[in-house]
């Protein structure tokens, strides 16, 4: 359970002041997908970057799956993350100089796992996403597809509990953008939790939840028909 | 993890492979310059090192003053008795020798040379323990006959054969035995003896007790001293004064001030006359090692400035490794990682180049003299472990600058910031402005001083000499009574010869005589005293001030062996006339001197001064010219200085040759060029302005290097800006001027830091010169120019592609 109580963030440079997030309460349940929505500058990637411990809130309490990471240093958010999150971003963030397999080996990196258990376990994410025939092929040489497919392998090598996705689909056509709507879905079904931020409210029908932020707060929640 | 990291890092080189290369080779040429520079400063302060127990070896000299205000004038040697006094007086001194030096032919049968031949007190090879390849050196000259020669000489007069017993002659009339053969010396020595002969051979001054009986002293003995192991200097040294008084009359000793230096420190001490080898001024080391600094500076400025630009463009990087759990930690092991690795190629190309260009550099700085060598510098890192662990430490040091600002800077972005980014902020930016100012203030600054050094050693060669020394070779006498009348003649009846002259010393040393005059009650002064010929001042092209020069129209312009005037017209330099008193040289034309105090000998009775010729350097431009009396005496020639024609220089020489084989005296030929003696007095600024030229150079290749790699990065950070800018109308030309500005106010910013800096430094250089070129006032703005434009053109090429791209293209990147 993600647990968000008050959450606020506020920018400050020196002459500015600008509150990306206030007062947001909200719960997301383990192995729930929810589609956070909203128009540019709502706060949708500010409230996603908190989700994952990439950033931290200004005011409020976050509990992680019942351990309260408000105010952790980097050190134990490092830890936290390294444990627990996976992310996959709209512009696919893939390290140019290393091919696909050893892209998503930098999620195993860090984690202390042998060697061969991370090639083992990076075939096996390289082939759930169906990309693992271009394991060798750097960034470059693939489609913008067959990247983000990279991308979701090295969200899932490492087994999070979450995966973050931020407008995953943004940078694909149809196709592709279902492609990867596909294997997101297939995760969440599996108990782990996804939460994506998108703009197209088709996208997020598929999730079992959609959140509306508007300036900052939420606007509203819908809940997917069962 | 580290081969992940090693994979990256070895892609990125090679994906950005003309940028690594510009980054790897620039600071490979920065640390093999820094690395040659480092190694001639090692030798240069490392003197005498070979010698065990150097540290208690001292070198005695003598200054004598005549009046106060004046420049005294310093010998490098000691008087006669001053070794003796020493042993005697003083309980701590171990051991005194003298060594002097005379040249003689030297035959062993088949062949004969000219060559430096010193004599010594037997004690000295006791007290100077070198190394022995046959014989023993410290017994070698207790025999009158007794001579120690180097590896070299053996080699030169025996071949392979083993040298030691076998027979030399000096002079064609004095049998040596070779008692020790030495192992040549090493060029970092003050020492430059090849044959050593002892001081108990009746051809040596060191044996004539009863000539030097007598009051005053005499210059010419190089004297040494060693302690007693535990013994203090200072006490004999604060005695000296005492010393004198003991051993010589009130008027030597009130004149004469005593100067002790440690043997290791004679290198770098001030010059005196008669060095055994030339010193080097410690301002010319610290110049070269500030220059060195300054090139290493250079490359690294360039080295960190490029790889923090790529490390700026990995923040995405860094933010997805910290996003897949990457801590700070591991952030920082992989930038100091990448940034060892470029440290580490660099090292070893700079280690390479260093091999490959060490000959070239022993050979510029090879004098080309046998009796001085020169440096020679070696690069044996792996028997040398105080070289190879500064290696190791600036290998430590260049990855923690190359490497600090991602490893320590950037591995602190939060990763949400890093990841939105992709690129890190203007901090960066700001850093790399500030270095790329410091690098050209560093590069006006080296040119500057290059072109300060150019001018001021091109004065000393010329202008400041003041003579006349196109094509003049001379010829060496070893007896008193020197060239002949008739040997003259023939000379200058050779076709190629446009002249000749005689003096009883070069133009380019001190004359042996030094007496004090004085003129109408003035304050006395310390004269050099020489004899030329008539023709002398002609000859070198100086026209007197006032007066006029010697003539045999006069009756009292010559003074001769067995004849003594009533009154001696005499030639003075401008110091002497203005050390007597006189407050123009015109003043002291027909003027009468008078001696101050006796002399053993028989001299005029009055001294008029008949002209004054215009100060001409003696020894060199560093020391101030000192006041000279000259006189015509044709019995004593020992220098003979002929002209020559230019076309015909080989069949002059040999035709010289063939007079000398006549008419000259029994051994063979003793014959330079003047040039030589100058290329010697001037050898240390000469090689500092060769090796600051090739410095400057590095330099110029180095910043070029440098802003054509930050001219890539600039370009591609810049594109979409300039995209944008050709969207809203900007042209080509625009463009241009917009990116060549960028580049041009790091040099305008550069020359507020360089001038003042480089004036002062240069300033203090040029005071190491009594006589010196005034700095001109356009030579900053001259060296600003020249580095604006080695920036301009460096980053126009680049400009020029960036600003032709088209929009559509710029922006599509984006």
């Amino acid at each position: 359970m993600l647990k968000l109580k008050q959450i606020g963030k506020v920018y400050r440079t020196t002459e500015v002041e600008t509150h990306a997030l206030a007062g947001i309460d909200l719960e997301i349940r383990g192995g729930e997908f929810v589609a956070i929505m909203g128009p540019s500058g709502c706060g949708k990637s500010t409230l996603l970057n908190i989700l994952g411990l990439l950033d931290n809130p200004s005011s409020g309490h976050y509990e992680f799956f019942g351990e309260d990471v408000t105010g952790l240093g980097e050190k134990q958010l490092t830890a936290v993350r390294r444990a627990a999150i996976g992310f996959v971003f709209q512009s696919f963030n893939l390290i140019d100089d290393l091919s696909v397999e050893e892209n998503v080996e930098v999620a195993l990196l860090y984690r202390d796992v042998p060697a061969r258990e991370r090639r083992e376990r990076v075939a096996a994410a390289l082939e759930r996403v169906g990309i693992a025939h271009r394991a060798r092929h750097l960034p470059q040489q693939l489609s913008g597809g067959q990247q983000q497919r990279v991308a979701v392998a090295r969200a899932l090598v490492s087994n999070p509990k979450v995966i973050l996705a931020d407008e995953p689909t943004g940078n694909l056509d149809t196709a592709n953008g279902n492609a990867v709507l596909d294997l997101l879905t297939a995760i969440s079904k599996l108990g782990t939790t996804v939460v994506m931020v998108t703009h197209s409210l088709t996208h997020a029908a598929i999730a079992d939840r959609t959140v509306k932020l508007l300036d900052g707060r939420v606007a509203s929640e819908t809940q997917l028909a069962a | 993890m580290l081969r992940n990291y090693l994979l990256a890092t070895l892609r990125n080189l090679a994906r950005n492979r003309t940028v690594s290369v510009i980054n790897i080779v620039g600071l490979a040429i920065g640390i093999a310059a820094a690395l040659l520079i480092a190694l001639y400063l090692r030798f240069e302060y490392s003197y005498e090192s070979f010698i065990p127990g150097n540290e208690r070896i001292y070198r005695m000299s003598i200054e004598s003053r005549s009046a106060p205000g004046f420049p005294g004038a310093v010998w490098d040697t000691g008087d006669f008795w001053m070794a003796e006094h020493l042993r005697n007086d003083y309980p701590e001194i171990e051991h005194s020798a003298r060594l002097v030096d005379q040249w003689f032919s030297i035959d062993a049968g088949q062949l004969e040379f000219h060559e430096q031949v010193y004599t010594a007190d037997p004690e000295f090879f006791r007290m100077v323990r070198v190394k022995s390849i046959a014989g023993d050196p410290a017994t070698a000259l207790d025999t009158p006959d007794g001579v120690v020669i180097t590896r070299t000489i053996a080699r030169k007069y025996f071949g392979n054969e083993p040298a030691l017993g076998k027979r030399l002659e000096v002079a064609r009339s004095f049998p040596l035995r070779v008692t020790a053969v030495i192992e040549d010396l090493p060029s970092n020595t003050y020492f430059n003896f090849r044959i050593v002969a002892s001081g108990k051979a009746q051809f040596s001054t060191l044996g004539l007790r009863d000539l030097f009986r007598r009051p005053g002293v005499a210059f010419g003995f190089h004297t040494f001293f060693s302690l007693r192991p535990g013994a203090d200097i200072a006490r004999i040294d604060a005695d000296m004064p005492a010393f004198m008084a003991r051993h010589y009359d009130a008027d030597t000793t009130k004149s004469t001030i005593i100067h002790i230096y440690k043997l290791a420190d004679v290198h770098l001490s001030p010059p005196g006359r008669w060095p055994m080898s030339p010193p080097v001024d410690p301002r010319t080391l610290s110049t070269l090692g500030l220059v060195g600094l300054l090139v290493i500076v250079l490359a690294i400025i360039n080295f960190v400035n490029l790889m923090t630009a790529r490390a700026t463009q990995r923040a995405t990087e860094i933010g997805v490794r910290k996003s897949a759990g990457a801590g700070r930690g591991d952030i920082m092991l992989q930038f100091l990682g990448e940034a060892f690795l470029y440290v580490l190629a660099s090292m070893l190309l700079g280690m390479a180049l260093v091999e490959i260009v060490l000959p070239w550099f022993n050979a510029m700085l090879d004098t080309g003299e046998e009796i001085y060598p020169g440096a020679t510098l070696t690069f044996q890192y792996w028997r040398d472990p105080h070289l190879a662990g500064g290696l190791a430490a600036a290998a430590l040091l260049l990855t923690l600058l190359a490497g600090a600002y991602p490893a320590f800077v950037m591995s602190a972005f939060s990763p949400a910031w890093a990841l939105k980014r992709g690129a890190a902020p203007g901090g960066a930016s700001h850093v790399r402005q500030v270095l790329v100012v410091v690098q050209f203030a560093a590069l006006i600054g080296l040119a500057f001083a290059t072109l300060v050094i150019h001018r001021q050693t091109t004065f000393a060669m010329n202008d400041g000499l003041r003579i006349n020394r196109d094509q003049v070779v001379l010829l060496h006498f070893n007896l008193a009574t020197g060239a002949t009348d008739g040997f003259m003649d023939a000379i200058k009846a050779i076709p190629g010869v446009r002249g000749a002259t005689g003096a009883v010393a070069l133009p380019t040393n001190y004359n042996i005589s030094a007496l004090t005059f004085s003129y109408a009650g003035n304050p006395p002064a310390l004269l050099q005293f020489g004899a030329t010929d008539y023709n002398f001042f002609e000859f070198y092209g100086l026209k007197p001030l006032a007066g006029r020069l010697a003539s045999r129209q006069y009756g009292t312009d010559e003074l001769s062996a067995g004849k003594v005037l009533q009154e001696l017209s005499v030639t003075l330099n401008e110091s002497a006339a203005r050390q007597l008193g006189f407050k123009s040289p015109q003043d002291a034309v027909g003027q009468a001197l008078s001696l101050f105090g006796t002399v053993p000998f028989p001299i005029p009775a009055r001294f008029t001064v008949a002209g004054v010729v215009p100060d001409f350097p003696i020894d060199s431009l560093r020391g101030a010219i000192q006041p000279s009396m000259y006189f015509v005496d044709t019995t004593q020639r020992r220098i003979v200085s002929i002209r020559l024609d230019g076309q015909k220089i080989p069949e002059a020489l040999a035709a010289i040759d063939d007079v000398w084989r006549r008419m000259g005296e029994p051994h063979a030929v003793s014959r330079w060029f003047l040039e030589q003696y100058y290329h010697r007095m001037y050898l240390d600024v000469l090689q500092q302005r060769m090796v600051l030229t090739t410095l400057s150079a590095v330099a110029v290749f180095l910043a070029v290097l440098g802003l054509f790699g930050l001219s890539i990065y600039t370009a591609q950070r810049r594109t979409k800006e300039i995209g944008i800018r050709k969207v809203m109308g900007a042209g080509t030309g625009n463009v241009m001027a917009l990116l060549l500005w960028a580049f041009s106010k790091p040099v305008l910013w550069a020359s507020l830091l360089a001038w003042p800096v480089a004036a002062w430094v240069m300033s203090r250089w040029l005071d190491g010169f009594a006589y010196r070129v005034p700095l001109g006032w356009w030579w900053l703005p001259a060296a600003t120019l020249g580095a604006l434009a080695v920036a301009l053109l460096t980053v126009s090429a680049q400009s020029w592609l960036v600003a032709r791209a088209s929009p559509s293209s710029a922006l599509r990147y984006e």
